[in-house]
C-alpha cells in the first residue's frame, strides 16, 4: 500500500505540475521578478501575470502581489480547505516539514522558482489526499467540496470533476474558475486513467492549490 | 546514619504525598492513570501498581490474556515496600522479570504497531544512571537481551545532564527485503534539570505509534503533564517504515536489565534462557506504577484540557454555495481578511458573510472598513500568523521570518492581543510565557526559558494558540549563574525587549556589543548605522580597540571609521552590564555583570590560556582580550567590575581611547542641524548642553527609543510590509503621506495600539490597490 501510494503520488505530481504550467501561459521565462503585479485585485478574473523589472516601483491602483511562504503554505491550504489539525495526517505534517526549505521566507513574488512549486504541489497532494478521506467518511450532502463524487467508483464523472473544481476554486481562489482552467484540470484529471475516483479527487483539489492562482496573495490573481 | 535515613524516608514521604494531592488537579488527561492505576485502562494490556505491600511478586492487574505477574529475586535488605510500591535501594541486586516471555503484550504491540509505558516512579537521584556502567538504568522494559532480536525500554540515562529515554529496537526490512535491526534512542533534554529531579514523584509517559514517531511526556513538579521534546532517534527514511517488533522471547522488567554474556555480575535464570548476568542497570527508587499499552496514545488522550487547540480552522461549519454570485463585498471582506489574517479563509465562510456585510453599507469608508478589519483582526490566524511574521524580523539580525517563536517575538503578540501602549515593549517591564494552565510544555523558567528557548520554540511547534495561552508576567528575570533568577530591575537593568533572552542572543554575544546599538536602531527605528553615520560626531567616546591610523593613515580613521565608531561607541555602553555567549556549554543566558559573579580563577580549565600582554597591555588588559573564550558559565569576565570584558579588549591598539567605566552613554545624533536629528525626531529630554542626549543603562536607552518620532513610523513601516505585501516607497508621495497619517493617529487616537495600526494600514487604497 505505501509503496503503490508513493507510485502514485509521483504521477500526481507530474500532473499537478503540468496543470500549474499551463497556468502559467504568458509568464516570463526567466521567472517572476518583484512584488507589484499591476493586477487590480478585485476586478481580476483571470489569470494574468505581468510581466515587471526587479524592482519595487509602486505603481498607483495596482495591489502588490505576494505568494504563499514556510508554514503559511500548509496554514493557507488548511484554511481555505477548512482541515482541522486532526484532519491532517502525519504524511502531511512530515511532507511540509521536508519542503519547507524550498518554500519563500517572506513571500515576494520574486522567490518563486519551480523547486517551490514542486514542493506545494507535494504538500498539495497530501492535504488533498486528507481532505479526500473526511469527505469520502461522509454523506454528499453534509460535503463542501466533493459533493458529486462517488469514492467506490473508479473515476470521477466530468460533471463531478466541474462540480469539485468549481468548489474549491470558489474558496481557495476566491473567485469562479476560467472555462480555460476548468477545461485544463478536467482533461489532466480525466488522462489519469481510471485508477480510482478519490485519487482522481486528490488530483483535482491538488490542481487547484498547487496552481499560480492558489498560492498567490490576493488568492487567485495569478 | 539513621538520621539521614529517616529524613530521607520523611522527604520522599512528603513528596509522594504532596504529589499525589497534586494529581487530582491535574487536568482530565483522558486515558492516562494515576499512581494506584486507576483511570480508563482502556489499551492497557499489563498493569502493576506495587501496592503488594509484602512478599516477592507483583501482580498484573489485567487478567485478559492471562495474568503476567513478575517474580522479585534479590538478596534480602536489598529492596522493601513502602505503602505506595515497591523501594530498590542496592545496585545489582534486585531483578524483577515476568516469569515466561510477555506474550500478551508482544502479540498486541506487534500487532498494532504502537506501543504505550505509562509510570509513575520516585528516582532516588538525577545521576544515578551517571554512576552506573551499562547505561541507562531501566524502569522498564521489554527486555531483547536473550535473542537479541528486537525490544524497548523506558529508562533514566546521563549525558552531561539527566535524563528519562526511550530505547526501541525496530525491525525494518532493507532495500533487498533483508530485516535489519535498527536502535533508536529518544532522551528528555540532558539540560534540563528540572525533568529527572531524584526524590520526587514523577509521572513520565512515552509513547511510539505506528509511524515510528516518539512523544514523551513527564510531570512536572505541580504533577501536570510536559510533553517533553525528544532529543535524538530523529527517526531515518527506513525506520520511518519501519515496525515494532518485540522478540518472541522478550521478558517483561522492571528496574533493571539482563546482560548476556557478562560474567562480571550476579546471575539470575531466566526461563528457556538459563542462568543470565543481570546489568548494571539497576533503577534505584521507588516503581509505584508501571501500565503497557498496545496503542499509541494521544496528545489529547495525555494532555486532556493541556493539548493544543485547533486555533487555524476555529470554525469549518460553513456551507459552499457554487451558484451564488460572489459580491464585491465578499472579495474585499476576503481580501483584508487574508491581508489581517495571513491566511486565507472561504469566500462563504460566516466570518466572511459578516465581514461583507458589514463592507456592503459602505465600501469605500475607512471607518467602516476597519470595522471589518478589527474582525478579522480577532482571529488567532492575526496572532499567530501575522504579528508573530511581523515580529520575527525584527528578533534577528538576519532579518528572517522563519526562524523559531522567542521571547522577543512573544512579547509582541502578547502586547498587540493585550492593547498594550507600544511604547511599553521597550520600555515596560514585563514578559510572556505560556500560561501553565493551558500548556504543557517545558517551562522550567531557568532550564527552559532563561537557559534556552525551548518553552517558545515547544509552543509554536507543537500549535498552542498564541493569541490565548500567552500570560503576562510582570518583572524581567537574570539568571544569576547560580542556579537563581533574579529580578532585573533589582540592578536596574530591565529593557524590554532589549533585554529579552533572544535580543541577547543576537546583539550581545561575543563581540563589543556595538552590534546591539546597530540592532536596535535597525530594528525599532529602521535606520542602519550607515544611514546615520556622522564623521562630524565628537569621538571622544570612541574605544580603544579603534585604530586612529589604519593603514597608516589618521585620515582614513576620521573620514571613515569615525563616523560610525563616534555615534555607536558613544552609546555602547547602555550595554555594559551584558554579555550572552553561546559557544560556553551552559551559559546560554543573559549575563548581568551586577548579577553574575566576577570570574576570578583565570586557569586553562576555564578556557584561559596563559595571557601574553600585548606592548601596553597589563595582564588584566591580555585577559580582557580572551573574554570570549571563557567557559565557566557560573561566572563572567568583567573589567572593571561590573563591566564586561569585552568592553575594553585590545586595548593595546590605542590606549589613549576610551575606558568604558560604568553604563552612562551618550547619544549624538541629536546635534542641531543635522539630518539624524531630524529623522529620529528623539525626545527633548536628558538633552546636554551640547545638544547630545545624555543616560545611564538599557533602560533609559530603551525609553529613550521608545519616545522617539522614528519608533512610531518604523513601526509603521514594517506594518504596512507585513499587511500591504511591499515596503512603502521612500519615493512615493502617496506613500509618504499616508504613512504620516496613520501614524498620527497611531500616536494619538490609537494610543500607540499595534492591533488597531494594523487594522488601518491594512484597509488603506493604496494597500488595496485602489
Amino acid at each position: 500500500m505505501k509503496w503503490s501510494r508513493r507510485k502514485f503520488r509521483i504521477a500526481l505530481s507530474l500532473i499537478a505540475v503540468s496543470s500549474v504550467a499551463a497556468f502559467l501561459g504568458n509568464a516570463c521565462s526567466g521567472g517572476f521578478q518583484g512584488a507589484s503585479s499591476g493586477a487590480n485585485s478585485l476586478a481580476s478574473g483571470g489569470a494574468v501575470m505581468a510581466c515587471q523589472e526587479p524592482t519595487f516601483q509602486t505603481v498607483p491602483g495596482t495591489i502588490a502581489v505576494s505568494i504563499e511562504y514556510g508554514n503559511n503554505v500548509l496554514a493557507n491550504m488548511q484554511s481555505c480547505l477548512g482541515l482541522s489539525n486532526t484532519d491532517l495526517s502525519q504524511q502531511t505534517l512530515d511532507e511540509n516539514a521536508a519542503r519547507l526549505p524550498s518554500f519563500s521566507q517572506a513571500g515576494y513574488v520574486g522567490d518563486l522558482n519551480s523547486a517551490m512549486m514542486m514542493g506545494i504541489a507535494a504538500v498539495a497532494i497530501d492535504a488533498c489526499s486528507d481532505l479526500a478521506n473526511k469527505e469520502a467518511a461522509e454523506a454528499a450532502a453534509n460535503r463542501n467540496y466533493f459533493t458529486q463524487v462517488d469514492f467506490t467508483q473508479s473515476a470521477m464523472t466530468t460533471a463531478a470533476i466541474d462540480d469539485s473544481v468549481n468548489r474549491l476554486a470558489r474558496e481557495c481562489w476566491q473567485r469562479t474558475p476560467t472555462s480555460e482552467e476548468l477545461q485544463i484540470i478536467e482533461s489532466g484529471t480525466q488522462a489519469m486513467g481510471s485508477i480510482g475516483a478519490q485519487y482522481q479527487a486528490i488530483n483535482v483539489c491538488a490542481s487547484v492549490l498547487a496552481s499560480l492562482a492558489g498560492v498567490s496573495n490576493p488568492a487567485g490573481v495569478m | 546514619m539513621l538520621r539521614q535515613k529517616l529524613t530521607k524516608d520523611l522527604k520522599k514521604t512528603l513528596t509522594v504525598v504532596l504529589a499525589v494531592g497534586a494529581v487530582s488537579v491535574v487536568p482530565s488527561t483522558g486515558l492516562s492513570l494515576d499512581a494506584y492505576g486507576n483511570g480508563d485502562k482502556t489499551g492497557v494490556v499489563a498493569l502493576y501498581t506495587f501496592k503488594e505491600g509484602s512478599g516477592s511478586v507483583v501482580h498484573d492487574q489485567i487478567t485478559t490474556g492471562g495474568a503476567l505477574d513478575l517474580n522479585i529475586s534479590g538478596t534480602s535488605g536489598s529492596y522493601s515496600w513502602s505503602s505506595m510500591g515497591l523501594d530498590i535501594d542496592s545496585p545489582l541486586q534486585v531483578f524483577v522479570q515476568s516469569a515466561a516471555p510477555a506474550t500478551k503484550v508482544i502479540n498486541a504491540c506487534n500487532a498494532s504497531n504502537a506501543m504505550t509505558i505509562e509510570t509513575w516512579v520516585v528516582p532516588q537521584s538525577p545521576n544515578q544512571a551517571f554512576l552506573e556502567s551499562d547505561g541507562p538504568v531501566r524502569i522498564a522494559a521489554l527486555t531483547d537481551g536473550v535473542l537479541n532480536q528486537g525490544g524497548i525500554y523506558l529508562g533514566e540515562g546521563y549525558n552531561a545532564g539527566a535524563f528519562f529515554d526511550l530505547g526501541i529496537h525496530t525491525m525494518w526490512a532493507s532495500k533487498n527485503g533483508v530485516y535489519m535491526e535498527q536502535g533508536e534512542q529518544f532522551t528528555t533534554d540532558p539540560s534540563d534539570t528540572s525533568i529527572v529531579r531524584g526524590n520526587e514523584q514523577e509521572h513520565i509517559i512515552v509513547t511510539r505509534d505506528s509511524n515510528g514517531d516518539v512523544q514523551m511526556y513527564v510531570s512536572n513538579s505541580t504533577g501536570a503533564p510536559v510533553l517533553e521534546i525528544p532529543f535524538g532517534g530523529a527517526p531515518v527514511p527506513n525506520d520511518k517504515n519501519g515496525n515494532l517488533k518485540l522478540a518472541s522471547d522478550d521478558y517483561l522488567t522492571v528496574g533493571n536489565d539482563i546482560n548476556p554474556g557478562s560474567t562480571q555480575y550476579p546471575t539470575v535464570t531466566i526461563a528457556g534462557g538459563g542462568p543470565q548476568p543481570i546489568s548494571d542497570k539497576q533503577f534505584l527508587g521507588e516503581l509505584q506504577m508501571v501500565a503497557v499499552y498496545c496503542t499509541a496514545l494521544t496528545k489529547n488522550q495525555v494532555l486532556g484540557a493541556l493539548a493544543p487547540t485547533n486555533w487555524l480552522t476555529s470554525s469549518t461549519n460553513y456551507t459552499v454555495n457554487p451558484n451564488a454570485p460572489i459580491t464585491q463585498a465578499q472579495q474585499m471582506a476576503a481580501l483584508i481578511y487574508e491581508r489581517v489574517a495571513g491566511v486565507k479563509l472561504p469566500i462563504d465562510h460566516p466570518t466572511i458573510l459578516q465581514m461583507a456585510n458589514i463592507l456592503a453599507a459602505n465600501p469605500t469608508d475607512i471607518p467602516t472598513r476597519m470595522q471589518a478589519a478589527a474582525i478579522a483582526a480577532s482571529s488567532p490566524a492575526f496572532y499567530n500568523i501575522t504579528v508573530s511574521d511581523f515580529a520575527k524580523p525584527m528578533s534577528n539580525i538576519a532579518n528572517l521570518t522563519q526562524v523559531p517563536l522567542n521571547d522577543f517575538v512573544a512579547d509582541i503578540i502578547g502586547a498587540t492581543r493585550d492593547g498594550m501602549d507600544a511604547r511599553q515593549m521597550l520600555d515596560g517591564d514585563y514578559y510572556y510565557v505560556g500560561d501553565p494552565t493551558k500548556t504543557a510544555v517545558p517551562d522550567d523558567p531557568i532550564a527552559s526559558i532563561a537557559l534556552s528557548n525551548n518553552h517558545y520554540a515547544a509552543l509554536e511547534s507543537e500549535g498552542y494558540d498564541l493569541s490565548s495561552v500567552l500570560l503576562q508576567k510582570t518583572g524581567q528575570l537574570f539568571y544569576n549563574g547560580q542556579g537563581a533568577l533574579v529580578p532585573a530591575n533589582k540592578v536596574g537593568d530591565a529593557g524590554g525587549l532589549l533585554t529579552t533572552r533572544q535580543f541577547a542572543s543576537e546583539a550581545y554575544s561575543a563581540g563589543t556589543n556595538r552590534r546591539a546599538i546597530r540592532f536596535a536602531f535597525n530594528s525599532f527605528l529602521c535606520e542602519d548605522i550607515t544611514q546615520w553615520a556622522d564623521a562630524t560626531a565628537p569621538d571622544g567616546y570612541v574605544g580603544r580597540d579603534v585604530d586612529r591610523f589604519p593603514t597608516g593613515d589618521h585620515n582614513v580613521y576620521l573620514t571613515t571609521c569615525k563616523a560610525c565608531h563616534a555615534q555607536m561607541d558613544a552609546m555602547r555602553p547602555a550595554f555594559a552590564h551584558f554579555t550572552f555567549d553561546s559557544n560556553k556549554g551552559g551559559a546560554d543566558y543573559l549575563q548581568d555583570a551586577l548579577l553574575v559573579s566576577q570570574e576570578t580563577s583565570f586557569s586553562t580549565s576555564n578556557g584561559f590560556s596563559a595571557p601574553a600582554p600585548a606592548a601596553g597591555e597589563t595582564n588584566q588588559d591580555a585577559l580582557n582580550d580572551q573574554a570570549n573564550d571563557e567557559t565557566n558559565p557560573s561566572f563572567m569576565v568583567q573589567s572593571p567590575l561590573g563591566v564586561s570584558a569585552k568592553y575594553n579588549k585590545n586595548t593595546y591598539v590605542f590606549p589613549a581611547g576610551y575606558p568604558v567605566p560604568n553604563n552612562s552613554w551618550v547619544n549624538y545624533t541629536n546635534r542641531p542641524g543635522t539630518v539624524d536629528r531630524a529623522y529620529f525626531g528623539w525626545a527633548q529630554t536628558n538633552v546636554q548642553g551640547d545638544s547630545s542626549i545624555a543616560g545611564q543603562g538599557v533602560g533609559a536607552f530603551a525609553a529613550m527609543i521608545a519616545s522617539s518620532q522614528a519608533y512610531p513610523r518604523c513601526l509603521a513601516q514594517r506594518v504596512f510590509q507585513s499587511v500591504c505585501k511591499r515596503a512603502p516607497d521612500p519615493n512615493s508621495s502617496a506613500d509618504q503621506a499616508l504613512l504620516t497619517q496613520v501614524v498620527n493617529a497611531f500616536t494619538t487616537t490609537d494610543q500607540y495600539k499595534l492591533q488597531t495600526l494594523f487594522e488601518r494600514i491594512a484597509v488603506q487604497p493604496d494597500c488595496l490597490g485602489q
